[in-house]
């Protein structure tokens, strides 16, 4: 159908401009909307307001549901039969059906009735709410997505956890979501395998984590006073929970271990304690001069009868500045560090590492031993010759061991007229000794042996390192009596030192520093000057206050924690 | 001025109230290093600057409600906003202290991000306040926006009468360059001015669709078209037209001009509210959390 629209911006009256346009319709809509045929802008119009539906040479209007157009005798007509000279009014609008020029089967004429002011401002969109940006609709989704990201999924993760599990690989999530996003922050890195899996230590909602979910892995640690619970006058909870010091959740800032010298001085600097040894624990407030007791040595103390060596040693603690060294080996440090006495093989002097290898540890050094730093020296080795050796720590194999020697070397009195006897002990750059023997053989192997024994016993062998008892009245295999040798590993049993990080010392007062054997030194001072053994050449207190001075403000000072020495809990 | 009457309230009355804000909060977050914890969350002094914050985000978020209280005699709106103002950017920094910068990919760094994201839109929309309505009174060159299109509509039919005394091809031209004159439109066009104005081009009998950017295309035409008239009855209303669609183009750019600055006005609060909204859920989800896995 071929539609004529005649319009003009005015009234129609004469000088009216008329534009014309011609649609190929069967229906003309008539509203507010942009793509409407006849297109009326008023507040009154709706956007699809009537629709015309064409026929030969006529129309038939038709209102939308609630819609209505002004006709004659009418106001609100809902339709209306449009044959030519019919017309109804919308919005000041006056659109007419007017006889249809040849070539068109209808012909609309609109016009205004009436000079009414526009709101042409209508005709766009120029406000944020006409378009499809809706606060209310972002508010909602973001709401949403935020109970169900932050509560939702989570809570879902958690309802499904195995919470008796240190794992959970076969948990179901929301969209990856666990439990997890929960978490205040990263654990410590002893825990990060406990990261995903907050149930292992959160067992039940709204409660504080529990000692219990500790110990399911850390049974072996105890309590740092395991009588807590006997003794309810201790003005501390020390016991409480686990968690009342082991702050987790703050990587990298660690602060699993307490390091805060409150941790221990919040009941060390207002009591003498008693430790689980019975021994009273002075008050301290912190390592430095007078303010921290003085050390103890936990130091290996021989029985009564020495040479008994059933008899168990004890470990008694006595005051550093107080003790001295029963380990029952002769030692002289003066000498062996005496470059003229003594030297390595190429010819250096020996020094403190000689002897004392660092276990990897960084705390303490390799157990001594006659083997590895007596015998492998090639000082104190116990050879006859190359193909026998005296052994070590047995007197009595000793003895026969010297004697089956001479018997076999001596082997007859032809033989023995120019025997070697070993009466001297050898040195490197002098020659063996010799003498005669005018015996039979037996007898001259006898001698030697003898002369041998007694050079072992007495002057220059076992007896350079150790006491010797000589019995008289005794069987020879039994003659002479060695005491055990103890040697204390860990004179500080209750404190730990990282000899590594001491290998370079700078002293605060004169800004020195000292490396090495210097280091060494520095602190083992008596070590270059002492020729007994009973000489403990373990530091005091007032060596290590030197450096670690807690009041001090030297450069170079370096404070210490409790914690850096001493252990909170101990292990069962 | 508005944003003088906000900023200055009182004699900086709220400024002051930030600042000391401010300053508490520092030395409750400055008496926590004690060793045995680092600062955080956690400690007393991070729930006390917690539990300020949380109230403090409540209370700002109640503007929004006195806002539409018209009858209310609970202080000023003009009072409320500027302590909204102030008093939101100091809990911008009670919260970092709350927090001791601690953030990781969890719920509690997601509530401070979306806090983040709710002040820093605050104070894109201050700087609004303060820059627009200048830009948006010059942009309509002191006229209201109705009676900027009433001018424009003028225009749109004096173009059109114009252009019927000129050549069809001018007179569809026109036409199709006054209806397909882009103004306003969706958000995206609201807010970036972006013109996607057409005109038809009728060309050897057919005619097709072309761009009307900034009304270029009509202006150039109608101008190529004086040079090659024949007579003076033709030129004339061919000059008249280009006058008239030259200050057609001038109009329509200030409303597009004013209908951007509007837009960006508003743009912002789309922002701000329902982050806000976000922010309260996710501050409770937070406080929920802390003390789910106490």
């Amino acid at each position: 159908m071929s539609i004529l629209l005649r319009r003009t911006n005015g009234p129609d009256r004469a000088g009216a401009v008329f534009t014309d346009q011609a649609i190929d319709s069967t229906t003309v809509s008539i509203g507010s909307a942009p793509d409407a045929d006849i297109r009326l802008i008023s507040d009154s119009v709706a956007d699809a307001h009537c629709t015309i539906r064409v026929s030969a040479n006529s129309g038939k209007l038709k209102c939308s549901r609630g819609n209505s157009v002004a006709v004659e005798g009418n106001p609100n007509a809902t339709s209306l039969p449009l044959d030519p000279g019919a017309s109804f009014v919308l919005a000041g609008y006056r659109i007419e059906s007017i006889t249809p020029p040849e070539g068109f089967d209808l012909a609309l004429k609109v016009s205004l009735e009436s000079i009414t002011k526009v709101k042409y401002e209508r005709l766009y969109k120029t406000e944020l709410s006409q378009t499809k940006l809706s606060p209310r609709l972002l508010t909602w989704s973001l709401v949403v997505a935020t109970i169900l990201v932050t509560l939702l999924a989570p809570l879902f993760y958690y309802l499904q956890t195995d919470k008796d599990s240190l794992t959970q690989s076969d948990t179901t999530s929301i969209v990856g979501l666990t439990d997890a996003i929960w978490s205040s922050g990263p654990l410590h890195s002893a825990h990060s395998a406990l990261e995903e899996n907050c149930t292992a230590c959160h067992k039940k909602l709204f409660q504080k984590v529990t000692s219990e979910s500790c110990i399911q892995c850390h049974q072996a640690t105890s309590d740092h006073i395991v009588a807590v619970s006997e003794n309810p006058h201790l003005p501390i909870t020390a016991n409480d929970r686990c968690a009342s010091c082991h702050r987790e959740h703050n990587e990298p800032q660690s602060t699993l271990i307490v390091t805060s010298d409150n941790l221990c001085t919040d009941c060390h600097a207002e009591h003498e304690v008693i430790s689980s040894g019975k021994e009273t624990i002075a008050k301290t407030s912190g390592f430095g001069d007078g303010i921290h007791p003085n050390f103890k040595v936990s130091i290996a103390k021989p029985p009564e009868d020495r040479f008994n060596h059933e008899l168990e040693w004890q470990v008694v603690r006595v005051a550093t500045n107080q003790a001295v060294d029963e380990s029952q080996l002769l030692f002289n440090h003066y000498k062996h560090l005496d470059q003229d006495k003594v030297t390595s093989d190429n010819g250096d002097p020996l020094n403190c590492s000689s002897c004392h290898i660092l276990e990897t540890s960084g705390e303490h050094f390799e157990p001594l031993s006659y083997e590895s730093n007596c015998a492998n020296s090639g000082c104190h080795d116990l050879e006859l010759d190359s193909r026998n050796r005296i052994p070590h720590a047995m007197p009595d194999a000793a003895i026969a061991t010297i004697q089956g020697y001479h018997l076999r070397t001596v082997g007859s009195s032809v033989q023995a007229a120019n025997t070697r006897v070993d009466n001297c002990r050898k040195r490197p750059g002098k020659n063996n000794c010799e003498e005669k023997c005018t015996g039979t053989a037996f007898e001259c192997a006898s001698d030697r042996a003898n002369s041998t024994i007694d050079q072992h016993f007495t002057r220059t062998g076992c007896v350079t390192c150790h006491e010797i008892e000589s019995i008289d009245d005794r069987d020879l295999l039994d003659k002479y009596q060695i005491p055990a040798v103890v040697l204390t590993e860990n004179f500080y049993q209750s404190a730990a030192f990282d000899h590594a990080s001491h290998q370079v010392l700078i002293d605060p007062s004169s800004q020195k520093q000292y490396t090495s054997f210097d280091a060494c030194v520095y602190c083992h001072e008596e070590a270059t000057t002492s020729e007994a053994s009973l000489d403990l050449l373990i530091p005091d207190i007032n060596n290590c206050v030197t450096c670690h001075e807690k009041s001090s403000t030297l450069a170079n000072n370096v404070p210490l924690q409790c914690v850096d020495c001493h252990k909170y809990h101990t292990d069962r | 001025m508005i944003h003088t009457d906000i900023l200055s309230y009182g004699g900086g009355r709220y400024l002051k109230w930030a600042l000391a804000l401010i300053a508490i909060s520092l030395a409750i977050y400055f008496t926590q290093h004690n060793g045995v914890q680092p600062a955080n969350g956690g400690t007393w002094q991070g729930y006390t600057t917690g539990t300020v914050g949380a109230l403090l985000i409540v209370w700002l978020s109640v503007l929004g409600i006195r806002k539409r209280q018209y009858h209310s005699t609970l202080g000023s709106v003009a009072g409320w906003t500027s302590a909204h103002v102030y008093l939101g950017a100091a809990v911008l920094l009670v919260a970092t202290l709350h927090s001791s910068a601690q953030v990781g990919w969890n719920i509690h760094t997601l509530a401070y991000v979306l806090l983040c994201i709710v002040v820093f839109s605050g104070f894109f929309g201050i700087y609004l306040y303060l820059s627009l309505p200048r830009k948006s009174l010059a942009a309509r060159d002191g006229r209201s926006r109705e009676q900027l299109f009433e001018e424009l509509h003028t225009l749109n039919d004096e173009a059109q009468v114009l252009a019927q005394t000129c050549s069809t091809a001018i007179s569809v031209a026109v036409n199709s360059a006054v209806k397909g004159t882009n103004i306003g439109g969706g958000a995206v066009a609201q807010i970036t001015g972006a013109d996607k104005s057409v005109m038809k081009l009728e060309t050897d009998g057919s005619s097709k669709q072309v761009s009307n950017k900034d009304q270029q295309k009509i202006l150039a035409l109608i101008a190529e078209q004086i040079p090659s008239a024949q007579r003076e009855s033709e030129v004339k209303p061919l000059r008249e037209l280009l006058s008239v669609m030259s200050r057609r183009q001038v109009l329509v750019r200030r409303i597009v001009t004013d209908i951007k600055l509007q837009a960006s006005m508003r743009f912002w609060l789309f922002i701000h509210i329902p982050f806000t909204m976000a922010l309260i859920i996710s501050l409770i989800a937070h406080i929920i959390a802390t003390f789910l896995y106490w």
